[in-house]
């Protein structure tokens, strides 16, 4: 008995054209929709809650909800916290501990005050000094500080 | 009995799901290219978020059931439909890792089923009985799916093309 591997094909015509000029800012806006629904449709799975039942929990109709869970749908805040408090889950991320974003900077420089630290059995040893540190941070990264 | 290979989308394929297209006997592109160039003056908006969608299950999301009209078909057959404005993109669905994409078209909104267009009628017969097709050398493991969504054919012998 022979196995044959599929054939593998790159997209031709404007599928290849709309491929290689795809708008990065509109994909990650499609990810974000699409991401949202598989966290919204995990939550349904997680509480065993039907579509039909988050229709009616939600005072919409399956429809809405079919459409919800598409990934086409752009949430407004108040809808999305409505679906949040209605699950029990995060969809929106307020976390005020990761909150510093630097934009198109690739290094920054900061002048901190290092303690030396030496230790001779019981005696130790203090001293201050300034130095110069680099942080590397990825393009438009949050930096946790 | 129509002849067609099964080809995998390079680009759209990745590492959450293998998209594959159908290629007729003699045609030298997909269904899914000839569905973008067919629409491409009309619709541009709506297949430019079709990509997008489609890239990104290949690679992001893996192509979830709740991304797609489902029940477009025979009973179980996977056959689906994406939906984007007016426009619909039908495909066969078996699982988050494998999606076969077929062909589609404008679906009016006077028109409440795809029975009511010709054309989507024409299409929909079409990909009905392609997905029959595979569902039973699935089911004779004639063809293969493993769980990552990677489709072989296993008796390649047996095969007519």
């Amino acid at each position: 008995m022979k196995t044959k591997n599929i054939e593998q094909v790159r997209p031709q015509g404007f599928l290849a054209e709309l491929l290689s000029d795809i708008d990065e800012k509109e994909m990650k806006r499609t990810e974000n929709r699409m991401l949202l629904a598989i966290k919204i449709a995990e939550a349904l799975k997680q509480k065993h809650i039907s579509q039909k039942e988050f229709a009616n929990m939600m005072g919409k109709s399956t429809t809405v909800i079919s459409e919800w869970l598409s990934g086409d749908r752009n949430f407004t805040i108040d809808t999305l916290t409505d679906i949040s408090v209605a699950l029990g889950v995060s969809l929106i991320d307020t976390d005020m501990t990761c909150m510093y974003v630097i934009p198109n900077t690739y290094q920054i420089e900061s002048t901190i005050k290092a303690t030396a630290i030496k230790s001779r059995g019981e005696l130790s040893v203090y001293s201050t000094k300034e130095k110069t540190i680099s942080i590397k941070t990825e393009k438009n990264k949050p930096l946790a500080i | 009995m129509m002849k067609y290979d099964i080809v995998e989308v390079l680009e759209l394929s990745g590492a959450k799901a293998h998209i594959y297209s159908i290629r007729l006997e003699g045609e030298p592109k997909t269904l899914l290219d000839v569905f973008f160039d067919e629409n491409r003056n009309e619709y541009k908006d709506e297949l430019n978020k079709i990509a997008i969608k489609l890239s990104l299950m290949g690679h992001k999301t893996g192509s979830q059931d709740f991304y797609f009209k489902e029940g477009e078909g025979n009973l179980g057959d996977g056959v689906c439909a994406i939906r984007m404005g007016r426009l619909r993109l039908y495909c066969i669905r078996y699982s988050n890792t494998t999606l076969i994409i077929g062909s589609g078209g404008y679906k009016p909104a006077t028109a409440r089923t795809y029975q009511e267009v010709p054309k989507l009628n024409g299409i929909m017969e079409q990909l009905k009985s392609i997905a029959a097709e595979i569902n039973q050398k699935l089911k004779d493991k004639d063809w293969k799916i493993d769980e990552d969504g990677i489709l072989t054919i296993e008796n390649y012998e047996n095969e007519e093309y």
